[in-house]
């Protein structure tokens, strides 16, 4: 029974299917494309109780590990799996205004979100390269559709950046298959005889793609031109659902592969530093950055990179408090981010303006989404009553009882704060200013809806963090032991499905 | 000794690739130097899988477990893949390249576009 496997499988028949259904039908590929996100939102949920009860691994065609490619479906993956789903479903849905979109957008846009949900699930290192190539071509062109002048300049340079990363990953996987004979991360995980030197360089090219997906420092010089180049909903997807997945595959290889009892053990260690310098760096630079850009879009994707930073610096410090913030960020990042970028989407829209600047006063015409945004922005700023402003105490806290390099990482992120603070009240502030603009107002029903549920998500896990509990206790205890739990259960194809 | 010179050579063209990303501003000779780095590390790749004297990995009647002496196969796998992957890479770059002409008219990275 290899259930568990439709999660992927749903979108990946609405891609096959849309090209076809389009003739018929012009609005086929947004209606088949949502259907398969919802069939797997309920479908994981519907898994999400017995999964919370003990992790099972899926055995793709009957090939058990180290020879073939498994999925692993734990409360960590699964949780992250519906949280990927959810965000497109829920941009779809801020998205449904716009009419004129052509059923190719819609079959690279699911293939993207597969690809991203397969980063996840995956427990192959050349099924991660395989997952992070379709993710990764499909973003190119959909970058490219967001009929804007800029996108064919944008597209190119990330998609030179990126390919640069992904080919230093497949230089590390064969690094990896020459040394140990397997591919599989829990067989990997065993392994006991790299030399530190090879183990460190071999876990760094396999790390790059993923820092430059989350916009790590130095791999950030895309963001600019990349989220200039796209429509908004997919400069929230971009946000939303490719950082998540990167950053669920950063947790996964930097906690499971390079843990202690590994051959990769003391290179594991210089990983986890390195990524608490660099995120420390990213953060200042991400929300320095944004905060002297007046482009929103760009504005936003900056400040989307400084968030990623303190994910990085949570990773990197590796403690039990320091992965429950995590946690709490990464879904408090893909809410918020989704919830900005459809503000400004409206915003852009409705003015004609491409800098927040231009928007004086619109706030008055439009109260709701101004106010919808500076609920977004305090929950990245870390307000309290919002989910982010857990994940950063986790986060400082772990990194203040730590001590060392962790406090320049703590200082990095406090500092950072106060620059995403300043910035997102000029925002807001500028949209409730007096000003003579004049637009006549129109009801975007689409708009309201989705964007008061993702203000709902932002707020409940803040006022009642009990609520992720389960889920959050679950995930760090599966990160923080991953022989007992990741590496046993695949080995043993325990609980296969 | 030959698996050295193998993954050397391979290595050696993917730093004339990056080279040639970093120094050239036409898009065209950007690209052709990305192609440059992914054949070089698809050499390295199958270097990988080779020693001396190693046959071609299939298995026939004439083959005993003790004279089994093939060459790895999985890295040719893998490389295949790869190349694919690389194929479908170049051809969207060139598409994007050509939309790049039409909204700049020329094909060169400057200062002025993002």
């Amino acid at each position: 029974m290899n259930n568990a496997l439709l999660l992927l499988a749903f979108p990946l028949t609405a891609v096959f299917l849309i090209p076809v259904g389009t003739v018929f039908y012009k609005g086929f590929g947004r209606f088949l494309s949502m259907l398969s996100y919802l069939a797997g939102i309920v479908y994981g949920i519907y898994l999400f109780p017995s999964i919370l009860a003990g992790s099972k691994t899926v055995i793709v065609g009957n090939w058990a590990p180290p020879f073939g490619i498994n999925l692993f479906i734990s409360p960590f993956s699964l949780g992250l799996v519906i949280l990927i789903f959810s965000a497109a479903f829920i941009i779809m849905v801020t998205d449904l205004q716009n009419k004129g979109k052509s059923g190719q957008y819609y079959l690279l846009y699911t293939l993207f979100v597969m690809a991203s949900a397969g980063m996840v699930l995956t427990g192959d290192i050349f099924n991660l390269f395989v997952f992070l190539e379709i993710g990764g071509i499909a973003s190119f062109a959909l970058i490219a559709a967001g009929a804007s002048p800029m996108g064919s300049a944008g597209s190119l340079r990330y998609l030179i950046q990126a390919q640069i990363t992904s080919l230093s990953m497949l230089a590390g996987i064969i690094l990896i298959y020459s040394a140990s004979g397997v591919l599989n991360i829990a067989v990997l995980a065993q392994f006991k005889t790299f030399n530190p030197a090879f183990a460190f360089l071999a876990l760094a090219l396999l790390l790059f793609p993923f820092m430059l997906e989350s916009k790590l420092f130095p791999l950030h010089t895309w963001v600019g031109g990349a989220y200039l180049g796209a429509d908004h909903p997919f400069a929230a997807s971009m946000s939303g659902i490719a950082a998540t997945a990167a950053g669920a595959v950063m947790l996964r290889i930097v906690l499971t592969l390079a843990n202690p009892q590994s051959g990769f053990g003391t290179a594991g260690k210089s990983i986890q530093t390195m990524l608490i310098i660099l995120g420390g760096i990213t953060v200042l630079i991400g929300e320095g950055a944004a905060f002297t850009e007046k482009n929103f879009k760009k504005t936003l994707g900056y400040s989307s990179a400084g968030q990623m930073g303190i994910i990085a610096v949570g990773i990197g410090l590796a403690t039990k408090d320091a992965l429950a913030g995590v946690l709490f960020l990464i879904l408090n990042h893909t809410a918020a981010k989704i919830l900005l970028f459809s503000v400004a989407g409206l915003f852009s829209k409705v003015s004609g303006k491409e800098k927040w600047a231009d928007m004086k006063g619109i706030g008055r015409i439009y109260p709701l989404p101004a106010a919808l945004f500076a609920a977004g922005a305090m929950a990245l700023f870390g307000i309290p009553m919002f989910s982010g402003f857990w994940g950063k105490l986790y986060v400082l806290k772990s990194a203040f009882a730590l001590g060392g390099l962790a406090y320049a990482g703590a200082g990095a992120i406090l500092l950072g704060t106060i620059f995403e603070g300043i910035y997102f009240m000029k925002i807001s502030h500028t949209f409730f200013e007096k000003s003579d603009i004049s637009l006549e107002r129109k009801h975007y029903p689409f708009f309201g809806i989705p964007a008061l549920f993702l203000a709902a998500v932002l707020l409940a896990p803040g006022l009642f963090p009990s609520i992720l509990g389960p889920w959050v206790q679950a995930s760090v205890k599966e990160l923080l032991n991953p022989i007992s739990g990741y590496v046993h259960i695949i080995l043993t194809s325990g609980g296969a499905m | 000794m030959e698996t050295i010179l193998f993954a050397l050579s391979g290595l050696s063209l993917v730093m004339v690739g990056i080279f040639g990303i970093l120094t050239k501003k036409n898009i065209i000779k950007i690209l052709l130097g990305l192609n440059l780095m992914e054949t070089g590390i698809n050499l390295f790749v199958v270097a990988m899988g080779f020693f001396k004297g190693g046959k071609t990995p299939i298995i026939t009647e004439s083959f005993t477990a003790s004279t089994m002496h093939f060459v790895d196969p999985l890295p040719h796998a893998l490389v295949l893949t790869s190349i694919v992957i690389g194929l479908g890479t170049t051809a969207l770059a060139l598409t994007l390249t050509l939309n790049y002409f039409r909204e700049h008219k020329h094909i060169e990275f400057r200062g002025d576009n993002a």
